[in-house]
C-alpha cells in the first residue's frame, strides 16, 4: 500500500488537492483513527492531505458574544487545558477529558474526531448538546450545520467529499443554564463510554424546566437526541424527570458487543440520563 | 550446595535500581523488532478464514509475480515438520488441514513489510470447509471429528507422551488420595458447584518479533522468546538441525506474562531465509497476538466438596475441563495441561480427594501458558466454592478458611504434605492488617458494601542452571548469563547476590547476557523459577570465587583472571501463600464495582529486589484484576472478535485502587539466602475475591470470569422493581 | 452472527415467491449489489459495495440457491462473497420462509453470517449493524416491489 502524502499551508491549498484526488484523498488530522485504518487495510486511499501545517485551523478562543470558538486542528487536550474553554463551560472541558488517554487527546483533533463519526466519542454528544455548529468549506463556499445530525451513520457525516470542517463554534450560554457529561465506564478508565450522557439544562423562575437538551453517545449510529425525553419534560417541575426519563428506550438504539448487552445499555441509558438531570437539578 | 538464610549483606537493605533501567529509559535498549540486519526481508502469513478446512489447493503465483516478492512457501514445502515446547503439534505451516481460524497456509517473504502484505492478499487457498468443534464437550462426544489422527508420528520433547483416553483430549490426569467416598458419607453437608472461566491473553505490551538468518551453515535467530534454549532444542527437532548450529539471541523482552515462551514464527522464518538467503523478519501484529498465538485455557470447573458441621473438609472431587484449542504446543509440561491444572482446593487440608482434569483439542486459538498456569481459573473456582459453602453454613468465610487452611505437615489436595507456609499464620496477619468485617447481609437486603476474602498458593520455582563468573581487572567481576530480562529484574538480582556474597560495591559486578552459544544451557524465565534457580546459582557462583580466592589466598583486587561456574538444582517442593481482603462497592443501579479498599499478606521469604519484588506484587495484583472483572478473550463461531486492545480491555495504573501489602519474610525459602519466587503469586486469587466481595455488598454470585458490572446487574434481585 | 428479519406484503403467497425467487430482480433489493447474473443452474454471481464511513468494500461472489420448496415456501440461499482489496470474506447462509395470513404474506429471512479475515477485525458492532441493515432494506424493498407490480 503506497500513498502520496501532501502538508498543504493553507485551506485554499487542501481545498486544491481534495478537488484533484476526488475520492481518492483522505484528509489526516490527528491521525488518531485514520492511521489505524490505515494500518489494519481497511482504508487504502491514494493521496492522505494532511492538515497539521495549515494554520489557520488551530486555536480555542471565546468570541464576541460569549460563546466559544474551537478551530478544527486544535487537539483535544488543547481544549481540556484551555481557560476558556473552562470558563465557558466546564461540562465541555469533561467531555473532551474523558477522552482515551492523555496520549490520545494530545494528537486527537476536535475536526478530526467529528468528522470520524465514531458514535461512542465523548465530545459530539456534549458539542451537540451545547447546540454547536460547525463551519464547513468547500470549493462550493462556506456552510455552517449544526453539531447535532452531522453524523448520519456509524462513522458517517452529511458532509461532502470535498468539504473541510474548519471550526466548532459554540453559542453563548443563556445564564441559569447548567450542563453535565457523564461516561459509564464499567471497564477501564481509558476505555470508550458503555453509554455516556450529555445534558443542559435551565430551570425557570417557578422551578420548572425552561430548556433542556439530552444527548447520548454509544447506544446507537450516531449520537442519540433524547427528544421524547426533553419533550415530555420541558414546562414541567423536576420531580416529573423520574417518569419521562422512561422514554429513554424508546429513543435509543444499542446494539449488543463487547460493552455490553442491548438490554442493559438501555437501562444504563436511562440510569445514566436520570444522573445527569438528577445533577443539574440537584 | 546451600543457600539457606544466612543474614544477607546491607547491600539488599536498599531499594535496588536496575541494571537495564538506563537503557530502556533512554530507549538505548535494543528489542527483536529493532534488530535488523543488511539485506533483510519482511515476512508476512496467509492464515486460514475458517476454524476447521481441508487446503483443497493453494495457487502461490500471482503472490510470487508481485514485484519484491523473493518467496512465497507453502505446507507442500515444510510438511510434515510440526513445532512445540513438548508436543510438536503445530505445522510449521498447515499442508493437509487448518484447524483453527488464524492458523498458516502460506508464508511470503518481500522486500518490505507493505509487499509482503500484498502478496499475501494474493494467495488463492481453496478450502473445503469441515465441521468445526468450538466446545470441548462436542470434542468428547460420539462421533465427532479427531482433529490429530497423526498424533502418533508427534515429537514428544524429553520422554513418552501418554496415551490419552479420546483422541481428542491434549492431556489428562487424575490423582486421589484418603477414601473420598467415606469422606463424603461422613460429610454434614455436601456442596457442588460449576464454574466457567473465559480464553484471556498475556497482554503483554512488545509484539512478538523474530529474524532469522543463515552464517554459514549456523542458523541465527534473534528472538522474543523468553527461553532461548529451550527455543534452540525445539527449533533442532523441529526442523532437524543439530543444536550446535543453531544461535538463538533473546535480548530485552518487553513483557511476556508467560506467553512468550512458544515460538511460531521462527520455523517458517527459517525456511523463508534459507530459500532466499537473506535475513528475513517477522513481527507480530497484534490483532494476530490476540487471535493466533496461545491464549490462557478457558474451562469449566465443577468442585465438590463434603464438609462436617463446623466447616472442615472430608473430601473433594473436582473435574477441570480445559479448552486446549487447536494445538498443545503452547504448554510445556509433559501432561499437556497447564501447570497447575490439578490443584482445585490449594491452600487447605484435604483428607480425601480425586481430582480430574484434562485439556481438550477443539477449533479454538490454542491456549497455552500464562502466568501462573492454571491457577486463575481454579483460585477462582475453589475460593469461590468455600465462600459459598460457608455462607450456606452461616460460617464467616475467613473463619472458615481458618478452620481449614493448611499448616505445614497437613495433607493438601496432592495427596501430600504441606511444606510451605503456615496457613493459619498467614490468615491471622491478614485479619489484623484488614479491618475485615463482612456485612453477610442476607440476599434481598443488600447495603452495597462488601468484604470478600480469598487465598492462594504458588510454588517456589524449580530446576537446574547454570551462569558464569569471572573476574575482571581492578576488583571488578562480571556474571555471564543466558537469562533474558523480561522486565522481572533478574540481571539487577543477580547483581546484588554477587555484590551482597563478595562483599563489594553494585558498581563492581557487571551482568552480561549472551547468547545460547556463549553460556551454559539455562531454563529461562518461567514458572516462577528466576530468584530460587538461577539466582541461587549466582550465590553459588560468587561464593565458589570466593572460596577459590581464599584458596589462592588473593584478594579480588589481585585475583588474575579466575573464572567460575555457579550451579544451581532447585527441586525442593517448596509452596508460598498469598491471601487478599477486598472492600467492594456496587452500585446498586449499573452493577459496577468499585474496589474501596484492598489488602494483601503475602509470604516472600527473604528480599532481594524490593522495589520489584513491590511491583511484582502490585503487577499480578492489576494483572489479576484483569481477568476478574473485564478480560475475556471472546470468540464467537471460533473466531476471537476482540482482536483489537480497545476491544480486549487492560487495566491501567488508573483502574488500581489502593493496595496494602503486608510481607511475611521470617521463614526462609530454598532460593538464595532463603528467598522465595513472587512473580506468579499475587495474581489468581483476585477473580474470587471480587467475586466474593460482590456477593457479601449485593447478593450477586457471578459463577463466571470477568465478573462484569452487567453480570452482577442481572443478578440483583431488586432490579426490576428499581 | 445470527439475525432474523420479517417484513409483511399486501400479497398472496405465490406472487411473493414468484419475484423471490427472480434472484436477479430480488438481489438488486439490496442496498449496494451492482450486478446479479446467472453462472449456472440456481448459480448466480454478483458485485457487493458496501460503505461504513471512509471504508469501501467491493464484496464479489457467488450466490447459491441450495433449497427450494414452493409448496411451503421455503428456500434456502448461500453467499460467498470477497473482497480482496482488504483481504477478507463473507459467507451468509439465509433461510427464507414465506407465510400467508388472511391474503397478507409474512417474509422471515434467518440469516447466519460470518466475516472472515481482515474484514473481522472491524468492530463487531459495527459489522452487525450494517448487516442488519442491508437485510431489513432488503425484506422492506421486496415487499415494496411486489406490491408495485
Amino acid at each position: 500500500m503506497t500513498f502520496d502524502y501532501h502538508e498543504p499551508r493553507s485551506l485554499a491549498e487542501a481545498l486544491d488537492l481534495l478537488g484533484r484526488h476526488g475520492d481518492d484523498a483522505h484528509l489526516l488530522a490527528g491521525g488518531t483513527a485514520t492511521v489505524i485504518l490505515m494500518r489494519q487495510g481497511l482504508l487504502r486511499p491514494g493521496h492522505v492531505v494532511a492538515l497539521r501545517a495549515v494554520a489557520e485551523l488551530g486555536g480555542v478562543s471565546r468570541t464576541a458574544d460569549g460563546g466559544l470558538r474551537i478551530g478544527a486542528m486544535a487537539t483535544h487536550r488543547q481544549v481540556e487545558r484551555s481557560a476558556d474553554a473552562l470558563a465557558y463551560s466546564p461540562a465541555l472541558v469533561d467531555a473532551f477529558a474523558s477522552v482515551a488517554t492523555v496520549r490520545i487527546r494530545n494528537q486527537a483533533t476536535v475536526g478530526g474526531n467529528l468528522a470520524h463519526a465514531d458514535p461512542a466519542q465523548d465530545p459530539p454528544p456534549m458539542l451537540a448538546a451545547l447546540g454547536a455548529t460547525v463551519t464547513v468549506r468547500s470549493p462550493r463556499g462556506e456552510r455552517t450545520l449544526p453539531v447535532d445530525g452531522l453524523a448520519v451513520d456509524h462513522f458517517t457525516t452529511s458532509l461532502a467529499h470535498d468539504e473541510v470542517i474548519t471550526e466548532v463554534l459554540l453559542p453563548p450560554i443563556e445564564p441559569g443554564t447548567r450542563e453535565a457529561y457523564l461516561k459509564f465506564l464499567p471497564r477501564t478508565a481509558d476505555d470508550y463510554a458503555t453509554v455516556s450522557v450529555a445534558a443542559t439544562m435551565r430551570l425557570a423562575d417557578d422551578g420548572t424546566i425552561a430548556h433542556a437538551r439530552i444527548v447520548l453517545g454509544a447506544v446507537g449510529p450516531t449520537p442519540i437526541r433524547a427528544r421524547r425525553v426533553e419533550d415530555a419534560i420541558r414546562g414541567q417541575p423536576t420531580r416529573r424527570i423520574g417518569d419521562a426519563i422512561a422514554m429513554i428506550a424508546d429513543d435509543v438504539d444499542p446494539v449488543d458487543d463487547l460493552r455490553g448487552s442491548a438490554v442493559y445499555k438501555r437501562e444504563m441509558a436511562r440510569v445514566w440520563t436520570g444522573r445527569a438531570l438528577a445533577q443539574l437539578t440537584r | 550446595m546451600t543457600s539457606v538464610a544466612e543474614a544477607p549483606g546491607g547491600v539488599l537493605a536498599e531499594p535496588e535500581y536496575r541494571v537495564e533501567g538506563r537503557d530502556k529509559v533512554t530507549g538505548a535498549a535494543r528489542f527483536a523488532a529493532d534488530v535488523a540486519m543488511p539485506g533483510m526481508l519482511h515476512a508476512a502469513f496467509v492464515a486460514s478464514p475458517y476454524p476447521h478446512a481441508r487446503i483443497v489447493s493453494v495457487d502461490v503465483s500471482a503472490a510470487r509475480a508481485l514485484p519484491g516478492v523473493r518467496a512465497v512457501l507453502t505446507g507442500a514445502d515444510t510438511k510434515p515438520q510440526r513445532f512445540g515446547r513438548r508436543l510438536q503439534d503445530w505445522p510449521v505451516l498447515c499442508s493437509d488441514r487448518a484447524l483453527f481460524i488464524g492458523d498458516r497456509v502460506a508464508a511470503v517473504a518481500a522486500d518490505t513489510l507493505q509487499i509482503a502484505a500484498e502478496a499475501a492478499r494474493l494467495v488463492e487457498v481453496e478450502y473445503e470447509e469441515l465441521p468445526a468443534i468450538l466446545a470441548t464437550d462436542a470434542a468428547l462426544a460420539e462421533g465427532a471429528p479427531v482433529l490429530h489422527p497423526d498424533a502418533g508420528s508427534y515429537a514428544f520433547l524429553g520422554g513418552t507422551r501418554s496415551a490419552p483416553p479420546h483422541p481428542n483430549i491434549q492431556g489428562h490426569g487424575v490423582r486421589e488420595h484418603g477414601d473420598v467416598e467415606a469422606g463424603f458419607r461422613a460429610s454434614f453437608r455436601v456442596y457442588e458447584h460449576t464454574f466457567a472461566v473465559p480464553r484471556t491473553h498475556q497482554g503483554y505490551i512488545e509484539p512478538r518479533a523474530a529474524l532469522v538468518w543463515l552464517d554459514g551453515e549456523t542458523v541465527r535467530v534473534v528472538t522474543t522468546n523468553k527461553t532461548p534454549f529451550s527455543l534452540r532444542n525445539h527449533m533442532s527437532v523441529s526442523l532437524g538441525i543439530p543444536e550446535s548450529r543453531i544461535v538463538v539471541d533473546a535480548g530485552h523482552i518487553g513483557g511476556d506474562f508467560g506467553g512468550k515462551g512458544l515460538s511460531l514464527d521462527e520455523f517458517a522464518l527459517y525456511h523463508l531465509a534459507r530459500a532466499t538467503g537473506r535475513p528475513v523478519r517477522a513481527v507480530t501484529r497484534y490483532a494476530d497476538d490476540l487471535q493466533a498465538t496461545n491464549s490462557r485455557h478457558a474451562g469449566t470447573i465443577t468442585l465438590r466438596t463434603g464438609v462436617d458441621r463446623v466447616g472442615r473438609i472430608l473430601a473433594h472431587t473436582s473435574k477441570v475441563v480445559f479448552d486446549g484449542g487447536a494445538y498443545a504446543a503452547g504448554k510445556p509440561v509433559a501432561t499437556l495441561m497447564p501447570g497447575d491444572a490439578m490443584l482445585t482446593l490449594a491452600g487447605y487440608r484435604v483428607p480425601a480427594a480425586r481430582v480430574e482434569a484434562m485439556t481438550v483439542y477443539t477449533n479454538h486459538v490454542p491456549a497455552g501458558h500464562a502466568r501462573a498456569p492454571g491457577q486463575p481459573q481454579n483460585a477462582f473456582a475453589a475460593e469461590s466454592h468455600i465462600d459459598l459453602i460457608a455462607r450456606d453454613l452461616g460460617i464467616d468465610p475467613l473463619e472458615l478458611r481458618e478452620r481449614n487452611v493448611v499448616r505445614p505437615g497437613d495433607v493438601d489436595v496432592t495427596g501430600q504434605p504441606w511444606h510451605g507456609t503456615d496457613g493459619a499464620e498467614l490468615l491471622a496477619r491478614l485479619r489484623g492488617s484488614s479491618r475485615y468485617a463482612p456485612s453477610l447481609a442476607p440476599e434481598g437486603r443488600p447495603n452495597w458494601w462488601g468484604w470478600g476474602v480469598a487465598l492462594g498458593v504458588r510454588h517456589v520455582g524449580r530446576g537446574k542452571a547454570s551462569l558464569v563468573l569471572r573476574t575482571l581487572p581492578a576488583g571488578r567481576v562480571e556474571l555471564r548469563t543466558g537469562v533474558s530480562d523480561q522486565g522481572g529484574g533478574a540481571h539487577t538480582l543477580f547483581q546484588r547476590i554477587v555484590s551482597a556474597e563478595l562483599g563489594i560495591g553494585l558498581d563492581r559486578v557487571a551482568v552480561v547476557r549472551r547468547t545460547t552459544d556463549a553460556v551454559p544451557n539455562d531454563p529461562g524465565v518461567g514458572g516462577s523459577r528466576v530468584t530460587p534457580v538461577q539466582g541461587t546459582a549466582a550465590l553459588d557462583a560468587a561464593r565458589k570465587l570466593k572460596a577459590r580466592l581464599a584458596a589462592l589466598g588473593r584478594s579480588l583486587e589481585d585475583a588474575g583472571e579466575l573464572e567460575v561456574t555457579g550451579e544451581a538444582a532447585q527441586e525442593a517442593h517448596e509452596a508460598s501463600m498469598y491471601a487478599y481482603v477486598l472492600a467492594v462497592t456496587v452500585d446498586s443501579e449499573t452493577g459496577q464495582t468499585k474496589i474501596e479498599d484492598a489488602t494483601l499478606v503475602a509470604d516472600v521469604g527473604t528480599v532481594i529486589n524490593p522495589v520489584a519484588l513491590r511491583g511484582q506484587l502490585e503487577g499480578g495484583f492489576a494483572f489479576g484484576l484483569g481477568q476478574a472483572v473485564m478480560e475475556e478473550l471472546r470468540v464467537e463461531d471460533g473466531r476471537v472478535v476482540t482482536a483489537n486492545l480497545g476491544d480486549y480491555k487492560l487495566p491501567t495504573i488508573a483502574d488500581m485502587p489502593r493496595l496494602g501489602i503486608e510481607l511475611m519474610t521470617e521463614r526462609p525459602g530454598p532460593g538464595p539466602f532463603g528467598a522465595k519466587s513472587v512473580g506468579e503469586l499475587a495474581n489468581p486469587a483476585v477473580g474470587a475475591a471480587v467475586a466474593n466481595a460482590v456477593q457479601d455488598a449485593c447478593g450477586s454470585r457471578v459463577m463466571s470470569l470477568p465478573i462484569t458490572a452487567e453480570k452482577i446487574w442481572a443478578l440483583l434481585p431488586a432490579k426490576q422493581s428499581r | 452472527m445470527k439475525f432474523t428479519h420479517a417484513a409483511t406484503v399486501a400479497a398472496p403467497r405465490d406472487k411473493v415467491w414468484a419475484r423471490l425467487m427472480d434472484i436477479p430482480a430480488a438481489a438488486r433489493c439490496v442496498p449496494g449489489v451492482a450486478s446479479v447474473r446467472p453462472s449456472g443452474t440456481d448459480k448466480y454471481q454478483g458485485t457487493l459495495a458496501v460503505q461504513v464511513g471512509p471504508v469501501r468494500l467491493v464484496l464479489d461472489g457467488d450466490l447459491v440457491v441450495t433449497a427450494r420448496d414452493p409448496s411451503s415456501g421455503t428456500a434456502s440461499i448461500r453467499a460467498d462473497a470477497k473482497d480482496s482489496r482488504v483481504g477478507g470474506a463473507i459467507r451468509a447462509a439465509m433461510d427464507l420462509a414465506l407465510s400467508e395470513k388472511e391474503g397478507q404474506t409474512e417474509l422471515r429471512i434467518a440469516t447466519d453470517l460470518a466475516v472472515m479475515g481482515r474484514l473481522g477485525e472491524f468492530g463487531q458492532a459495527v459489522i452487525k449493524r450494517k448487516a442488519d441493515q442491508l437485510m431489513q432494506d432488503f425484506a422492506e424493498c421486496l415487499a415494496r416491489q411486489v406490491i408495485a407490480r
